[in-house]
Parts: structure tokens; sequence; C-alpha cells
């Protein structure tokens, strides 16, 4: 745009000035025919063909090509001569940097040299008083446009830089958000380990304490219940139950059902506290007994559970199904869904192996010995609070 | 009542009294336990009635066997204040004993107390029997004078909530369960609504069956929640009466006016000797407070708190008032050293830790802005770089008479960006200045965020002062540089302090001041070296902060968590070294948190972080 106006002024202010000298060939009709339909031509293959490298190139020499036929046409008037180089040197420095200063003198001194040797060269840098004050004129409007090109320029990219960097921000918080949700599926010191590596090693645990509850007749209620109620009362039972293991030390494995799991003792540094699962187990059931009451007040008939806990060795890891989890496999994770077939209703039943890691601050009672696989019995003793506060 | 129950109930009062007095003082010899058991006196007190009134000369000291006790303080500005809540077994009065000293505080029974009461006389005789008496009372008087933080911590335990709902369209259900839930976190809670109430006691609950039923939930849960209707039936006086706090929800899309609950129960708050209430509102998922002001005027609150439906965060936040485990951030002033703050933010929110009120002072109260409104820490750091960078603020030079700075265009400025009321913030903020008319730390935690914030920064001789109601206010440092104190007034829980005091002295190298002309040729001539000179800013600056080192000092004692962000190489005026100065509040918070986690592997679980607090104050 810029360059096409700068052209055609500078082909307007050569015309003015053989109208003034009087001197008009047939050369010179050439050269302004080429100059008015050369702009136009070249805007169109810049805006068909995406504006091409060489294209630009091409029309650049041809700029100072022209630029120089104009020098001779004004004789070298010292004021428009000078507009013109300086503005075919300008145009291609704006455009490319440096690399093209060269060809483009060597195409102006062409561009001088072509009339020269068919008409000779006539030097005259003397000039004419309006000529001069045309150039001057043409020169200033040319540097408004120029210097109103490079702002408009510059607010684009500092706009597009402020755009990026927001976009960046953006990024960044959903990147944390989308961690956040990862990370909220796996057990602290899981994630941290994840977080760190991106993998988790399964390990073993020879000392963990595995708390086990089920809620047998919740499918019964689940039939009596519509289903937004029966979700909403087992997503504030398991989320209590969350919310409990949580206070307790103890990492919430998974609810499947009307199963729950919690386990401790599976961090890199704790150590399976025996105490704060039978707290925990307690808790529950005191938890659950209330809202038992809250049913009963309401007419519904209560929700019978079965607690357990149980200590032993368990592989913990995460099994990467389409849906991502961490589990417990081994003998002690397995014995407690054993054990919990044989628990009463509304009592935690601990065994013997947790029993013997916590004896203060806890009442046990024996129930039974039950088998567990072909020659292993475990005995199970019921937990009451022994005194004080549970 | 029949003879035999009347025995039981002193038996009772007498095995509670002989508890409470072994805890209180130690382990005292039996027949002097004994003796002071005989001499002490059983006294009833009704609820709403008053056992001292501040200022009046003190003769006996009482210990509370059963019931509720309020203590209430008169401050200086004439307004009454609820200091704590005094649980069974606790002692107050014991000053009157050895001194005879006048009530530090009134005390009003919120609920039936039975209390046992001890004169100085028979004190003085048993003293002269049992001399060891009286060095464990001293010990005791003493141990309470000077640790004021930890009898606070031990009495905020057990606590009694009533939930009452304002309007009929609160899914009050819904709300006690995510409440309940949230609370689970802190300790175990029961939930008793009038439906379990009636079907466990179908005569009514006026007789003292229910009250010991309720006495026996405060004893086995750390949270009782009785829930109220939205009519004011005799569960909801029950509730009322019987709860340690009120709070009452409201529905934000409803209009603000006085309810009829409100006007037929707690019209008389201090008559009927209930406490205080606590006003939430509920606000659907994403709608922002507006129009606060209206609900609070004409209600006498203790606080208020904005709950999102949307979200477990504003139900989380409200059970750590309620539990009183709130995490607080004050932040001090520094001018261009306060962009750490944002850093420090940064990491506290990387680290998990929430913060759910915020203070600050000068440059502190901007960066406070951010948690305040909730905004993401990356959008605060982008609007303040692009305020303080971009915009300039504080190049707005003027003919120096009231300041050398104008002031409009960061009056713009500040207008723009925070426009709006501090009571409409979803977390609790305030910010200080400092009142030269009255010579006083002013505290802005009501009116306009913007105005708070400007009269804060308003360095003197900087900086325009603001006026306000004939009041000059200038920029807070020059009386409370980091504004602990004014935050444990308002929340019961861990404040984390960050304080961007350079330690060492501030000194230049010349012997002599450089005249101005030196001064001039050092800036302008490329071959000199440029000299140091103490500027008019600078000079202020170092003024304004120098007189509250002593308030810091004392502020960085009473912090859970003080960080002090190393930031000597930076100017008060740096304004231009933004992002630098950021990263180095975020390094260091990192390091710190860090430190402190590494050294106490038991906290393992993220949101534990009141834990880490806890741990961080041990360390300390």
């Amino acid at each position: 745009m810029i360059r096409t106006a700068s052209v055609l002024g500078a082909l307007g202010m050569a015309f003015w000035y053989l109208v003034q000298a009087g001197s008009f060939s047939r050369y010179h009709v050439l050269v302004f025919l080429l100059g008015l339909a050369y702009p136009h031509f070249s805007y169109f293959l810049e805006t068909r063909l995406e504006a091409s490298r060489q294209i630009e190139h091409t029309t650049l020499l041809l700029d100072a090509f022209i630029s120089g036929s104009v020098m001779h046409f004004m004789d070298f008037s010292l004021l428009p001569s000078l507009a013109v180089a300086m503005i075919a040197i300008a145009n291609p420095v704006a455009y490319t940097g440096f690399s093209m200063i060269g060809w483009s003198v060597l195409a102006m001194l062409l561009g001088i040299a072509l009339p020269s040797w068919t008409y000779g060269l006539n030097f005259a840098p003397g000039g004419l008083l309006e000529i001069n004050l045309t150039a001057a004129i043409y020169l200033f409007i040319y540097y408004c446009m120029f210097a109103y090109a490079v702002f408009v320029r510059t607010n684009a990219l500092q706009k597009s830089r402020r755009e990026l960097h927001q976009q960046k921000i953006i990024v960044e918080i959903e990147k944390k958000r989308s961690d956040a949700l990862l990370l909220g599926i796996l057990p602290d010191a899981v994630a941290k380990e994840f977080e760190s590596t991106a993998a988790v090693a399964p390990r073993r645990h020879e000392r963990a304490a595995v708390l086990a509850l089920a809620l047998p007749e919740l499918s019964r209620s689940a039939e009596k219940l519509g289903p937004a109620e029966f979700f909403a009362e087992l997503n504030h039972v398991f989320k209590a139950l969350d919310a409990i293991c949580g206070r307790h030390g103890l990492e919430s494995i998974k609810a499947s059902g009307d199963r729950y799991r919690a386990a401790c003792g599976l961090g890199q540094h704790s150590v399976a506290d025996a105490e704060a699962i039978l707290r925990a187990a307690l808790e529950i059931r005191r938890f659950l007994e209330e809202h038992n009451a809250a049913r009963a007040a309401r007419n519904l008939s209560p929700l019978s559970f079965q607690i357990a806990a149980h200590a032993g060795a368990v592989v913990a890891g995460v099994v990467e199904t389409r849906k991502f989890g961490y589990d417990l496999f081994g003998d002690a994770a397995v014995d407690v869904e054993h054990i919990l077939r044989h628990a009463p209703c509304g009592d935690v039943v601990a065994t013997g192996a947790l029993c013997e890691r916590e004896g203060s601050g806890f009442a046990f009672r024996h129930l039974e010995d039950v088998p567990v696989g072909k020659d292993r019995r475990i005995s199970l003793y019921v937990v009451t609070p022994s005194s004080g506060r549970p | 009542m029949s003879r035999g129950a009347t025995d039981c109930r002193e038996h009772t009062h007498a095995d509670l009294l002989t508890a409470a007095l072994s805890r209180l003082f130690g382990q005292l010899e039996a027949h002097a336990l004994a003796d002071l058991v005989s001499r002490i006196e059983l006294q009833e007190l009704a609820r709403g009635e008053r056992l001292y009134l501040q200022g009046e000369p003190g003769t006996n000291m009482h210990i509370l066997l059963t019931g509720r006790l309020q203590v209430r303080v008169k401050t200086e500005d004439g307004t009454e204040r609820v200091v704590a809540h005094l649980q069974p077994g606790e002692a107050v009065g014991e000053m009157a004993l050895l001194t005879g000293a006048r009530r530090a505080a009134t005390i009003v029974a919120t609920r039936d107390c039975t209390l046992g009461a001890l004169t100085r006389q028979d004190f003085d005789n048993i003293v002269s029997r049992h001399p060891d008496v009286f060095s464990h009372i001293a010990r005791f008087v003493i141990g309470r004078l000077t640790n004021t933080q930890a009898r606070a911590a031990v009495r905020s335990l057990a606590r009694t909530i009533a939930i009452v709902p304002l309007h009929a369209t609160i899914d009050r259900d819904a709300f006690c369960r995510r409440l309940q839930l949230a609370l689970l976190r802190f300790g175990s809670n029961i939930r008793l609504d009038s439906t379990i109430m009636r079907h466990r006691f179908p005569a009514g609950f006026a007789g003292g069956e229910a009250d010991r039923f309720l006495d026996e939930c405060e004893h086995t849960h750390d949270f009782v929640l009785l829930e109220a209707s939205d009519r004011p039936t005799d569960w909801t006086r029950k509730c009322l009466g019987f709860a340690d706090r009120i709070l009452l929800v409201a529905s934000g899309t409803a209009p603000p006016q006085l309810t009829a609950l409100e006007r037929d129960l707690l019209a008389h708050v201090d008559r009927e000797g209930y406490v205080l209430p606590e006003l939430a509102i509920l606000h659907p998922a994403g709608v922002q407070p507006a129009g606060t002001r209206d609900w609070l005027s004409g209600r006498s609150l203790a606080r208020h708190y904005h709950v999102p439906m949307g979200g477990s965060e504003g139900f989380n936040r409200l059970a750590r008032f309620l539990a009183d485990r709130a995490v607080a951030l004050v932040l001090a002033g520094g001018g261009a050293r306060g962009f750490s703050h944002l850093g420090v933010i940064r990491a506290l929110r990387e680290h998990g830790i929430p913060i759910d009120a915020v203070g600050g002072t000068s440059f502190g109260a901007i960066a406070a802005t951010g948690p305040a409104r909730c905004i993401e820490i990356e959008h605060m750091i982008e609007e303040l770089s692009h305020a303080f960078i971009n915009e300039r603020p504080l190049d707005d030079y003027t003919v120096p008479v009231v300041s050398v700075i104008r002031g409009d265009r960061l009056d713009r400025l500040l207008a723009h960006y925070l426009d709006m009321d501090i009571e409409d913030l979803p977390i609790p903020y305030f910010a200080v200045s400092s009142n030269l008319s009255a010579n006083r730390v002013e505290v802005h935690d009501r009116g306009s965020l913007w105005r708070a914030v400007r009269a804060s920064i308003s360095l003197p001789a900087i900086l325009p002062p603001v006026l306000r109601d004939g009041n000059l206010l200038i920029d807070g440092g020059v009386l409370n540089n980091l504004p602990v104190d004014v935050m444990r007034e308002r929340i019961h829980g861990r404040i984390i302090a960050v304080d961007l005091s350079v330690e060492h002295e501030y000194r230049l190298a010349q012997q002599a001041l450089p005249t101005g002309f030196e001064y001039l040729k050092g800036r302008l001539l490329p071959w000199k070296e440029p000299i140091e000179a103490p500027t008019l800013a600078r000079v202020i600056m170092k003024t304004t902060t120098l007189a509250s080192r002593r308030e810091v000092e004392i502020a960085r004692r009473s912090a859970d968590l003080y960080m002090n962000v190393p930031l000597a190489e930076y100017d008060l005026l740096d304004w231009a070294k933004f992002h630098a100065i950021v990263d180095r509040g975020y390094q260091y918070a990192c390091r710190t948190l860090s430190e402190h986690t590494a050294a106490n592997p038991a906290i393992v679980h993220r949101e534990d972080a009141f834990d880490l607090l806890a741990a961080a104050r041990l360390t300390l």
C-alpha cells in the first residue's frame, strides 16, 4: 500500500516536472504506463499468491528501477532526486532489512542508465522551486505514512503478545485443574510420587491395617427411595466416611457398590496405626447409628452395617484400566473381605492380628475363630470403647 | 424434686468441683482439697442473668459446673465485644482472691448455670490453714496472665451451633448435610432437628430430659448442630437458647429485610442472653455477592459469610470458621517489595493452604485484594503488572504543596480495578490506615474497597492523604505495618504473617551527604559513578515503617507462621523489577513451606494445612 503510493507519487512528480520542462518522449510514456499499471499488478499478485518472498523482492527491485528512471527524467533535480532515491532505498530496508540494499542500488543505476543510453544524460541539479516544494511535501507525506504503518504494526504485535500471555495463563490454570482432578483419585503419598516420576511403583506393605465396611441392605433401600434421594443419601454416607477416615489419618481406598474400604500404613513414612483404625471404625459406627436414628425419626428402616478391621501385609498399586484406580491386594486385603461376612450387623469387629498391636483404650470381646483358606484360622473380637470418649 | 434426686445432683456437683479444682490448680493435698470443696457454695444463675459487671470490685471467684457463660469486654470506643465462652470446669474472677481487683469483663449466663463460689474471706481462711494452696492458685493465676493465647485455644473446643434458616426457600436438609460433611474433617458431629428430637422426646423438650440429652451430645461430639426451623417454634427457641454460636442462613436471592423470625426472637439478643448471631448468605453457583450492605444494616451480627452453593470450597471455609480453624493471611507494607506478596500467595495456593481471611497495610492491602476477591493469583499478577508497569500510576508529579504525587491517576486506576464494597468480598478483608486526626490505627472493613486501599497506601508527603468524616488518613505503616493483632481480634485460627522488613541498617558509603549538584552530576554524566543519595521518597518510606518496628516485633511473635522475604537488594521504589520480586517471594515461600513439611513427615494430607501451620508454630 505505502509502496504503491510512493511509486505513484514519484511518477506524478516526474510528470509535473516534464510538463514544466516541456520535454516529453515516447520512452517517458512507456515508463509512465508501466508505472501506472505495475503497482496494481503487484498488489493483485500479492493478495492472490499470499505475498511470496520472490514477488516481493522483484517488485522492490522494479520500484528502485522506476525511481532511477524518474531521477533521470527530472534531470537529477537535487531535492526530488534525493527524495526518490531515499525512498527507493528505505522501502527494501523496511521490508527485508539490509540484505537487498546492493541490488536496489543496482536496479536504480539501471533505471538511470537505460534512458541515458538512448537519450543521453542531462545533469541539471538546480531544478525549479515548485518542483522542490512538491518533493518536500511528497517526502513529508511518505514519512508520515511510514511512521503510521510502523505504529499499526507495533500495536498489533503488542496485542498479540498480550493475548499469548493470557492464553498461557489460562493453559496453566487449566493444567492445574486437570492435575488436581487426577490427583484426587490417588492417595496423597502416591500422588506425590506420580507428580515427580509420572508412574507409581507397586509396593508391598508388611505392616498395613485395613478397614472394610459393608451396607448389606443398601439395595433394598434403593428400591424404596427415588434414585435422586437414594444417591443423595449414599453420597452423604460415603463422603462422611471419607472425612472421618481422613481425620484419623486413614487412606480411603475405594467405595464400590455397598462396600467401602480404607487403610493406613501405606505411605513411605507412616506406620500402620492400630489405634487410629479402631478409633475411625468406632466413629463410623457412631455416625451410622446416628444416621439410623435420623432415618427412624422419618419412618425409614435403619441401614444395617458391618465393620471389620484387620492388620497384615498388602500389596498396593495403581490398576491402569480405562478407569484408573488405586487398590489393595494380598492376604490382608482378601481376609478382611472374608471376615466382613462373619461380622455381626452394627458392631466393629477386629482380628487378633490388629488387637495385638493395640491394647489400651479399647475393650475386646472374643467372638469366634473363623477358618480362612485351608488351615488358617483368624480369631475375631468385637471392639468397644473402654472408657471416656470413644 | 425428691430428696434423693437432690442428693444425687449435689453429689455430682461435688465430683465436678473436685475434678475442676484439681485440673485448674494441680495436685492439692487431699484434706486441703476437701476443705476447699466444703467452703465453696453452690449458686444458680438463670439464662440472661449477669454474674459480673466490668469495672465493679470483685470479692469472690467462681467455678462453672454446668451451663455456659459469655465473657464480654467493653472496648475504648464504647462497643461491647464477646471475647470468650466458658464451659463447665472453668474458673473466673480468680484475680479477686489475690488482689481484690476490679472485674476485667462482664460475664453473662447464656444458659441456666450452676456455679461454685469462693469468697475472699474463705480463701484467706483456707490459706492460713493450708499455705501451699496459695502457691497453687498463684501459679494458676500467673500462668493465665502470661499465657492468654493457650487459654483461648482450650476454650474454643466443643461447639454447639444453632442453624437458623431465615427463608423458607432454603433447602435446609442439603445445607445441613453439606455443612456436616465439611465439619467432619475437624471432628465428630451430630445433627439434631425437630423431627429427631420429637421422635426421641414425644412429650416436648421443656423438661430437663432434653437438656440432659443435649449435654450428653456435647460431651460425646466435637460439634452439635441444632437445626432450627424458620418459624418461632419451641424447638427454635431451644436451639437459640442452647447454642454457643447462632448461624443465620439466608438466601442471597431473597430481599435483605429483617424476617419475622428475627424480629420475634433476635431483636433483644442481650435481654434474652443469646449469643450474637452470625449470618451466612447463600449464593447460587456463579453469582457474585452484591448489596451485602443492605443485609448488614439493621442486624447486629458477629460476622457474615458468603457461601457459594457451587463447589465445596464455600462450605469448607464456613466449617473452618465454625471450627475456629480458619487460616488468615496478614501482609505487611513495603512499597515495591510488596510485589513479593503475590509470589507468597501463589506458593500458599500451590501447597494447598487455604486463605479464609486477609488483611494488610499499605502495599499489603493492595496484594490482599487478590485472595479477597477470590481471583486466580495468575490473574492478579497480570493485573498488577499491567497497572504498575504499563500505567505508571506514580509518575504523576505535581507542585508539592500537599504531596509530591497528585494521585489522580492512582485513584482512577484503583477505582477501575477495585470498584466494590468490602462487605461484598467473598472472604473477610481489612486494610489498615493511620488516622492523623484522632492519632490511632484505623481498620477499614466496611465500605468502598478502593478508598480503603487508597487510604492505606497514602505515604505521607508522597501521596495526598484521604479525608473521611473530617479525619485525615495516611499510610497504615506509620502505626501498624503488620496488623497481626487486628486479625487476631477478628478470627480464631492460624495466622500467616508476611513481613518485608530488611534487617540490616540503612547506611551510605560516603561521609557527607552529596550536594544537589553533585547528585545531579552523578546522574547525568555517563562517566561518573551515580551517587546513592537518601532521596525524599526513600527517607519518607524508611521513616514510615520505622515507627511501627516495635509493633512488628510483637506481631512476629504472635503469628503462627512468620515469613520475612529477603529483599535487601530491592528498593522500596523498584516498581520496574516486578517479576523478579514476585519470583523471589515465591521461591522463599516454597522453601519455607517445604522445610516445615519435611520437618514434620506426619503431615501427609495436603488438606491438613492447618496442622502444618501448627507445626510451623512449634518450630518457630
